[in-house]
């Protein structure tokens, strides 16, 4: 168990509204959301906070919370209604900055960090909050090719350790191919949901785009521009 | 996360500023009363002048009590604006609560001139003003509210609040412009805010609205802790987002309102003190903020109020211009001194 999976496709195709709908931050126009076989309207806000957490594409608004108070919040379906930690709710929230290893980093501010930190300091709120679910929005925007890779190893790392299904969308779709377990492709004709290695065999990628500016090589899993 | 326990230094500090301005208040006046004998009637003692013992139960203290309910009021009510709208020009009244309090009361004043003799001079009387106030307030907050429901945006809330506070600022120009003179020094007046005008019975008034206020709050601490990280973080943490913004609008108008309905529109306090305790206790946690919050803005009330009494003098400043003058240059101070702004 725990998946690393993928959504990838040109802009505009539904990603992000995709994954909105499945975090229940907008209203789905048809079909039907089932979070473990259970209609995600029917959840109380509370339940489905346990379910399903979410790191998204907006900056928080209060730069000058610390790493660690950051984290903490992400306790919060599990506090009292005022909204004191536990001595549970502590041990968790040291356990996800092991994990995401911010140890260095936790008394810092928000201000302080850099892009790559920062992201790493929202990954970890979504772990605190302790759900099976973890959606993510275009996660390594703005970040430089090292730290997308770190923050995809990371995510893998996070999967295979805690078990969690973790879905993000993204357009690193090189680096998606190395390292994720399953993909989705949104395209406007068809979507499509396999291991990579299908995917590329089956030449799902080579439609994504038209033709006339970059193509799919097929043996190094990259696009290159036409010349 | 830190606690109240990491403050507790800095809060018994403001614990003790706050008795010592307390009763530096009330011995400070047009009249000189020695400290031992207010100290003596604060215990229930009589003392030998009953003039000294009417003037600081029924005048100082009352006033006392107010400047900290009001102080620590706006200035709660102040946070609970800047974390709402993630906004740090927020304050208590960018809603356009005392606009509408100003309206109910410059309706009152300037219309109560077309009658005249006893009737008119019962209708401007301080009680009448402060219900005239409340009402307005009231009808504000009511419409505020109704819109707050319909509209998904916060940020649109904010735009419709100012723009409410413009609609009733023009009112009350168009009244003003039709008015008597002696009416509009009258409400002039009333505009300068003041601590000293309430009895007893308002002051109790007052102190259940304030508690009101306070009760909304630590209801929603939690809320305002989550939405330190914006409204969708705080929605995808299981925050219900209509009936929190709801509970801290109605938190920050009861305060706001209320106050203004018996104390006048005071500036400043409500935008500053929020700043000024994040800047001692650089923390964001609403655990900390508001009881520091509230405890700050009294005190500095208290400071106003005692400097606009104009000690030993027998004038007395109005308190509005008194709140910016003081306090204006700290925040400034503050701000070039560090550089840079907690929020």
């Amino acid at each position: 168990m725990g998946e690393l999976v993928a959504v990838v496709g040109a802009n505009g195709i539904g990603k992000s509204t995709l994954l909105r709908t499945l975090a229940n931050v907008q209203n789905r126009l048809s079909g039907e959301i089932k979070v473990k076989s259970k209609e995600l309207k029917r959840y109380s806000p509370v339940q489905l906070a346990r379910e399903i957490s979410v790191v998204l594409t907006e900056h928080i608004p209060a730069k000058n919370l610390s790493v660690i108070e950051v984290i903490a919040l992400g306790r919060q379906p599990y506090t009292n209604w005022i909204g004191s930690l536990s001595e549970i709710d502590k041990e968790k929230v040291k356990e996800v900055i092991s994990l995401v290893g911010l140890d260095t980093l936790q008394h810092k501010n928000c201000f302080e960090l850099s892009d790559g930190q920062l992201q790493r300091v929202m990954i970890a709120r979504a772990l605190a909050q302790d759900t099976s679910i973890i959606l993510l929005d275009e996660p390594t925007t703005h970040l430089d090719i090292y730290h997308k890779a770190y923050i995809l190893k990371l995510l893998k790392t996070i999967a295979k350790k805690t078990g969690k299904a973790i879905l993000f969308s993204t357009h690193e779709i090189d680096l998606a191919i190395q390292l994720c377990d399953k993909m989705l492709i949104l395209d406007k004709n068809e979507t499509t949901f396999d291991e990579p290695c299908h995917l590329i065999s089956k030449g799902s990628f080579q439609n994504l785009f038209p033709k006339d500016l970059i193509s799919f090589n097929n043996e190094t899993g990259t696009f290159k521009i036409n010349k | 996360m830190n606690s109240i326990k990491t403050y507790q230094l800095q809060y018994i500090l403001l614990a003790i500023l706050l008795i010592f301005f307390f009763l530096l208040n009330i011995s400070l006046g047009s009249v000189k009363i020695p400290l031992r004998d207010i100290l003596n009637i604060l215990m229930g003692h009589s003392i030998e002048k009953e003039s000294w013992q009417y003037i600081i139960v029924n005048y100082r203290l009352p006033k006392a009590f107010t400047a900290i309910l009001v102080g620590g009021g706006l200035s709660l009510s102040g946070v609970l604006m800047q974390t709402l709208f993630r906004n740090p020009l927020a304050g208590p009244f960018v809603l356009g609560i005392s606009s509408g309090a100003s309206l109910g009361v410059a309706l009152l004043i300037m219309g109560s001139s077309l009658f005249v003799g006893t009737f008119a001079s019962f209708l401007v009387s301080g009680f009448s003003i402060a219900m005239a106030a409340t009402i307005g307030s009231f009808l504000v907050l009511l419409s505020i509210i109704v819109v707050a429901h319909r509209i998904k945006d916060t940020m649109a809330l904010l735009i419709i609040g100012l723009m409410f506070g413009s609609i009733t600022t023009a009112v009350v120009s168009v009244l003003s412009y039709f008015t008597s003179k002696e009416s509009l020094q009258q409400y002039i007046f009333w505009s300068f805010g003041s601590l000293g005008n309430l009895s007893w019975t308002q002051l109790a008034l007052l102190s259940g609205l304030f508690l009101l206020g306070v009760f909304i709050t630590i209801a929603v601490l939690k809320p305002l802790n989550a939405f330190l990280l914006g409204e969708n973080y705080a929605r995808s943490m299981g925050i219900q987002l209509k009936k929190s913004r709801f509970l801290i609008i109605l938190a920050a108008s009861i305060l706001a309102g209320g106050i203004t309905a018996f104390a006048g529109p005071i500036a400043f306090i409500g935008l500053a003190v929020p700043h000024l305790t994040r800047q001692l206790f650089k923390s964001q946690n609403h655990h900390v903020l508001v009881p520091a919050t509230i405890l700050f803005g009294a005190i500095l009330m208290l400071i106003c109020d005692t400097i606009s009494q104009l000690p030993t003098s027998e004038y007395s400043l109005p308190i509005n211009a008194i709140t910016s003058i003081v306090g204006a240059p700290v925040v400034i101070w503050l701000l070039v001194r560090k550089r840079k702004m907690v929020f």
